[in-house]
């Protein structure tokens, strides 16, 4: 499965609700095939960035249809995971 | 030793504060008083709120209020004693806390988010504070 890492312009204006609201309709409408990985927020930037995996960046557009209001795509980039077990 | 929470607590992490130049710096735009609330659990048997008023990376007032109209406070995060332990032991983030809302919050979300060395730096604070948690 092929792996995509999304940059999210961070809110300007959100409550706590609207937030988990929005992270609970992602996770909970996900089909089989896509995954959502693990996110990390850049404070200095004020970006969030996600891991996913799925067969295609569309899959990962449309997983993402409830949110994007809230969390607008910057950018999408197909990535290739390494792993540092690999050089040990 | 203070226990967690007391007015004692209160004015030593206020004290804290205004002496910790890692949160001056971390916190110096910052502009925002919130109401910390310790929701009933176990020895509490009812919220008690403690206003504390951040302004430029310091301290300007921190009180324990008897009647939460008494102020109205751009931000309230709400939690029980056994959250408020964890946060305060460092083993529970904050921004984490606030983002799966073991930390409940009122207020603007994305501007603490955009805060979020300050936060951290005041989590801190509470940790030069000599505390002892209500059993």
């Amino acid at each position: 499965m092929t792996r995509f890492i999304v940059f999210h312009k961070g809110p300007e204006d959100v409550s706590q609700d609207a937030v988990i609201k929005a992270a609970q309709a992602v996770q909970s409408s996900l089909p089989e095939e896509i995954k959502w990985l693990n996110s990390w927020f850049v404070p200095g930037e004020y970006r969030l960035i996600c891991e996913w995996e799925a067969p295609d960046e569309q899959s990962v557009r449309a997983a993402l249809k409830d949110v994007i209001d809230l969390f607008p795509v910057e950018v999408i980039h197909e990535v290739v995971h390494i792993q540092p077990e690999w050089y040990k | 030793m203070a226990i967690f929470g007391s007015p004692e607590w209160l004015e030593a992490f206020h004290e804290a504060i205004n002496s910790s130049q890692t949160y001056e710096e971390a916190a110096k735009t910052w502009e925002g008083d919130f109401y910390f609330v310790l929701e009933p659990e176990g020895v509490i048997t009812e919220p008690v709120y403690y206003y504390v008023d951040l302004w430029h990376g310091k301290s300007r007032r921190a009180f324990v209020v008897n009647d939460e109209s008494e102020m109205q406070p751009e931000f309230v995060v709400s939690a029980p004693l056994h959250v408020w332990k964890r946060v305060v032991e460092k083993k529970l983030d904050p921004i984490q806390g606030l983002v799966t809302r073991r930390l409940k919050l009122k207020g603007n979300l994305g501007k603490i988010l955009r805060a979020v060395k300050a936060a951290k730096e005041l989590v801190n604070c509470t940790t030069m504070v000599s505390t002892e948690f209500p059993e």
